[in-house]
């Protein structure tokens, strides 16, 4: 099947929406969540970041709205509905310390592209994976 | 090296991005990130000179990122859609020409439509320059003062037409104005104002709904009721899509409901009191609307004239419409002579190009990820939609009010500028929709390997 050739390029979005598929981001954890989840293997800079989610935003791959608490939002579909660029209160459950955060939630045209990324990625990785394992000669 | 502080982080990185509007949402979100790396070194032990360092270095080349975002946060002038608009007017005119020249002896444009075409574009690009969040920040005041200009043209230059005082004759200019279109300027400043009462109860729905009164009461002081009606249901439309999205600290479906369920019970005894229980000449009247009495003959000509038309190209309707005589003026009735000359597939691609248009723009307005132009663009679109609705049952014979306008179809002079004022701000939003967001380039990440 034909690969994306930015394939390399583009599985740090790929890796970014598949974060965002769990939850409700903001930049920072979005970092520190590729850290961890990668074992330490990738450190991405947040001058990179930022302009990959914004970008990804335009593209309507996500969507972003601000949260004016520190507990962050609530998971999955909670924040359906919420107009992008507005702040939304946690309500009084919490308490509010000011600080203002902008998540970013992925779309449904977001999860399409992920499942094309996913897919892409299997089947380079996967060949190249074969090659590596060849035996005898070509 | 000496250490650079996150003022003087923020500072470089904004520098690059020459769309100010951008930057301070922008530096909002960097900010917070460079707080909160900043924070968990100072629980690491660090100082906080030495924290704040630490944390501005973790954010890469701020030159980099800000030239990066700057490709993203710039207004993207819409020139595609300007001049799709501008064939689309092109187009219109050419088909109004081709009718005028089957049916000489009836109206459908003037020599002096062009010069009204080319002020038209004009004014469009000039307000898709402008800032539309402008427009709704003014909204209440413009209404009133656009509220005041316009009564007192009817009052000072007010020329009747056919004993009905719809037109402003303007003293130190050459044409005049028909107020009856003049009221859809009032569509994207009411927008604006359901936009001031967003995350407000029920007192912001009533208010909500006195802010109709400016554009009703000149439809009233004309006596245009249709014009009443269309607009009331444009600002309904509005603000239900405002309690639709949740705008309001309202239960959005009984809310809906009611604003809807009253508006139809209103219009049912208005119905009521208005044919049945009213004077019988009122009765007269609905049954002659119905084309069934003598008053009648105009719509059942229009069916008539709609019997004989074919799929595709001319049949006997055009011969019934020549035999009405000019009953039915090209400039209300176009889309039924592109039937009879071309037929009805002819037309239906007509409308559905126009259609077609509105729906993109529809899209792009709700998708917005700024209320106010979501709100703004919506009720623009809601506009020509229910233009569009109103000409196409008109040109079918489902109502008899005549008078209707189409953008694009339909020759006038107040008609093509107001339209353009409404494609304006809508490309005026389309302009700034990626503000602060737009397509990121290549780039690429660093793997560092532990």
């Amino acid at each position: 099947m034909a690969v994306d050739k930015s394939l390399v390029s583009g599985s740090t979005s790929m890796m970014i929406l598949r974060l965002l598929e769990e939850k409700d981001m903001y930049g920072y954890e979005m970092i520190e969540g590729l850290r961890r989840k990668s074992r330490n293997v990738f450190e991405l800079k947040a001058g990179t970041l930022y302009p990959l989610l914004h970008g990804m935003e335009s593209k309507g791959l996500l969507k972003s709205y601000t949260v004016s608490d520190t507990a962050g939002p609530s998971r999955g579909s909670a924040n359906e509905g919420i107009p992008e660029g507005e702040a939304v209160s946690k309500g009084n459950a919490l308490p509010e310390t000011g600080k203002t955060r902008r998540y970013y939630r992925i779309t449904k045209e977001g999860r399409k592209a992920l499942a094309q990324k996913k897919e892409e990625w299997m089947a380079y990785s996967q060949a190249v994976v074969d090659v590596l394992n060849m035996g005898g000669a070509v | 090296m000496s250490r650079m502080k996150k003022e003087e982080y923020l500072k470089i990185l904004t520098d690059q991005i020459r769309c100010k509007a951008a930057r301070a949402q922008i530096t909002e979100e960097v900010q917070g990130h460079i707080e909160e790396q900043e924070a968990l070194f100072l629980s690491e032990g660090l100082e906080r000179e030495e924290a704040e360092a630490e944390a501005v270095r973790e954010m890469g080349d701020p030159v980099e990122a800000g030239t990066a975002l700057d490709l993203i946060h710039r207004p993207r002038m819409a020139w595609g859609w300007i001049l799709l608009i501008a064939a689309l007017y092109a187009a219109g005119y050419a088909i109004l020409n081709l009718l005028q020249q089957n049916f000489s002896e009836v109206q459908f444009v003037a020599g002096d439509y062009i010069k009204w075409l080319l002020m038209g574009m004009l004014v469009m690009i000039g307000v898709c320059y402008a800032d539309y969040s402008r427009i709704g920040r003014w909204a209440k005041e413009i209404t009133i003062v656009g509220f005041v200009i316009i009564f007192a043209g009817i009052w000072l230059f007010g020329e009747q037409v056919n004993g009905v005082l719809q037109w402003i004759w303007l003293p130190f200019l050459p044409f005049t104005l028909n107020v009856r279109l003049l009221c859809y300027l009032f569509v994207p400043l009411y927008a604006g104002i359901v936009y001031h009462y967003h995350g407000k109860g029920y007192e912001a729905i009533v208010k909500c709904f006195l802010w109709m009164l400016p554009a009703l009461c000149i439809a009233v002081k004309i006596r245009s009721s249709i014009t009443g009606v269309m607009i009331f249901l444009i600002f309904l439309l509005i603000l239900s899509f405002a309690v639709f999205e949740g705008w309001f600290a309202v239960s959005a479906v009984k809310m809906l409901v009611s604003v809807w369920g009253g508006t139809a019970l209103l219009a049912g005894i208005g119905y009521f009191k208005l044919f049945i229980a009213g004077p019988s000449y009122q009765f007269e009247r609905i049954r002659a609307l119905l084309g069934n009495g003598e008053e009648g003959y105009q719509v059942q000509i229009l069916r008539g004239v709609l019997d004989g038309c074919r799929f595709i190209g001319s049949g006997e309707g055009k011969e019934a419409v020549r035999a009405a005589d000019g009953l039915m003026e090209g400039m209300d009735y176009g889309l039924m002579y592109i039937m009879v000359s071309y037929g009805i597939l002819a037309a239906v691609l007509v409308i559905g190009l126009v259609v077609g248009v509105f729906i993109y723009f529809m899209n792009m307005s709700v998708s917005q990820r700024n209320r106010l132009g979501s709100i703004m663009g919506f009720g623009c679109t809601a506009a020509f939609f229910v233009q569009i609705l109103f000409y196409v049952m008109v040109n079918m014979g489902v109502v008899p009010l005549g008078n209707m306008y189409c953008p694009f179809l339909t020759y006038g002079g107040t008609g093509v500028l107001v339209t353009n004022v409404l494609l304006g701000i809508l490309l005026n939003i389309y302009r700034y929709q990626d503000i602060p967001l737009e397509t990121e380039k290549g780039k690429t990440f660093k793997i560092m390997l532990n």
